[in-house]
């Protein structure tokens, strides 16, 4: 499903990523981890094309996202759920509205989107904000609003960006236990995070990056905190 | 499937952008606000300019032609003569020897039983020009038609009448392309400032796979509701001037032909809502461009 091949990124000539070659399959649940600056979030801004790569090749869904046409960034974006460190909600939108609004776009029927949104609500167990505005919900519910809208679209690619970076260890675990539900269900789940304890109890596989480089890829259940 | 998904989008976009400028009270007031000064004074000045060429335009009219005939001239014949001279207002008023002494009777009696029998009064055309730079060459045209005895015209005022004119409009339109270009200028920066304000949300909507025309649209519909809305407050302020403190100032200047009419006001204030709803669409359209522009900065 992801295949980075040879992948570099530059910024004013300091390397963010430095000749990646990554292979992520179909139903994959990967942890991203390193230290600040190691590259992570720029692998993930990569893949719904934020930025491009300097060199290098990557196919997404089949296709070169290099190449591909700016018309045809939005349909990839549909595609793949994106959960950021600081949620992006949009503020003067309720939860319900924030979650709506992906659903919007893609022009589905009121009827369909009530149905969609309730059950994203039921699973991320925010049926009882859906009428509350981001600033009136914990980190955890912006954090959980922010995964709703991810994926109620169902798209076959979810990417979390540090997601737990604002939040304490009882929501990090709440967020990480609801990301792995959403695994099982077929969705594939690139996560980057720092937070080693967090990964070690997850048991995932692991890819370890630093100074822009892949240093160890650790296969389900052989990553240990201190690796 | 696909032409219901679009009324979706559509109608979602019009009630996205109801929903921003009633959840955005303050700077919906601002843009607007801004934005009909702006309008205000561009309406006030096209009104003016207006004014002032309908006011020169009818000073124009009211200069005359007047043709003293020969004896024994056929008033129709030099009349159709002095017709088929370009730059001739048709008709031209004919007056004949009779009618000449008549209206000098109105004011001196005592000639209507003096001249009964012997009538001095020549027979004479009154010439209005098509335009005021007319005159003078038509003037001379005339004085040598044979059968005319003297021609009276002031080629002096038509020349300073045809400057002022000729001045009017080109203060007028420098004037003009100035603020046009100003008001241009403040109601692009003003939504600007209002879609600056929602830059997130525009980074949002483009992150969650927003294709751009969906984006751009709920911000090109207020636009046109910010232009159409200060239009429309210019229009009713520069009819408030029309009506309440102008017929004073026509007092004041009663020896002046101002206009009365409302006419002008309807074509400016045309001019108006097309302005701004070209500047909305044009302000908005630019600002969310730029945000938009900014996500393939490595292309």
């Amino acid at each position: 499903m992801i295949h980075f091949q040879g992948i570099s990124k530059t910024y004013n000539g300091v390397k963010a990523l430095n000749n990646i070659d990554l292979q992520i399959s179909k139903g994959d649940f990967v942890f991203l981890v390193g230290p600040t600056g190691s590259g992570k979030s720029t692998l993930i801004k990569l893949l719904y094309r934020e930025e491009l790569a300097t060199n290098g090749q990557l196919m997404v869904f089949g296709k070169d996202i290099e190449k591909m046409a700016k018309k045809e960034v939005p349909r990839l974006r549909q595609q793949t759920g994106v959960v950021f460190q600081d949620f992006k909600l949009l503020a003067q939108k309720t939860v319900w509205e924030n979650v709506a609004f992906v659903l919007e776009i893609m022009g589905l029927s009121k009827a369909e989107q009530e149905k969609r949104i309730q059950g994203v609500l039921d699973l991320t167990h925010l049926n009882h904000a859906k009428d509350q505005y981001p600033h009136q919900l914990s980190g955890g519910e912006q954090q959980r609003a922010s995964i709703a809208r991810a994926i109620v679209n169902r798209p076959p690619l979810l990417l979390a960006d540090e997601p737990t970076g604002n939040l304490d260890p009882e929501a990090s675990w709440s967020v990480m236990k609801l990301l792995s539900k959403i695994g099982q269900t077929g969705t594939t789940v690139v996560v980057s995070t720092h937070n080693m304890s967090l990964v070690h109890r997850m048991k995932r596989r692991t890819v370890q990056l630093k100074a822009g480089e892949i240093v160890a890829d650790y296969t389900e259940g052989t990553f240990h905190h201190g690796s | 499937m696909a032409a219901s998904h679009l009324l979706g989008q559509i109608s979602y976009a019009f009630k996205q952008s109801n929903l921003n400028i009633i959840r955005s009270p303050f700077m919906s007031l601002v843009v607007v606000s801004t934005m009909a000064i702006a309008l205000t004074t561009l309406g006030f000045l096209l009104l003016v300019i207006s004014d002032l060429n309908t006011v020169s335009d009818t000073l124009a009219t009211q200069l005359k032609i007047v043709v003293f005939l020969e004896d024994q001239q056929d008033l129709d014949r030099m009349a159709s003569d002095i017709e088929n001279i370009g730059g001739v207002q048709l008709p031209v008023t004919k007056i004949t020897r009779a009618q000449a002494l008549e209206n000098m009777s109105e004011t001196m009696p005592e000639l209507k039983e003096l001249y009964k029998d012997d009538n001095p009064f020549p027979a004479t055309i009154e010439v209005e020009v098509t335009h005021i730079d007319r005159m003078e060459d038509v003037g001379e045209q005339i004085k040598d038609l044979p059968g005319t005895e003297e021609v009276q015209f002031n080629p002096e005022l038509a020349k300073q009448l045809d400057q002022v004119q000729g001045g009017i409009q080109l203060v007028g339109s420098v004037l003009a392309s100035i603020l046009i270009l100003a008001t241009l200028a403040i109601m692009i920066n003003t939504i600007q400032l209002a879609v600056h304000q929602r830059k997130e949300e525009i980074e949002i909507m483009r992150l969650v796979g927003a294709p751009h025309w969906f984006v751009r649209l709920p911000f090109l519909l207020e636009g046109v509701a910010f232009g159409a809305t200060a239009a429309g407050v210019s229009s009713i302020v520069l009819l408030f001037w029309r009506v309440v403190p102008y017929p004073q100032i026509q007092r004041w200047f009663s020896f002046l032909p101002l206009p009365t009419s409302l006419g002008p006001l309807l074509g400016i204030s045309a001019l108006l809502l097309g302005t701004g709803i070209v500047m909305g669409l044009a302000g908005s359209g630019l600002s969310v461009g730029r945000y938009l522009r900014l996500e393939f900065k490595d292309d």
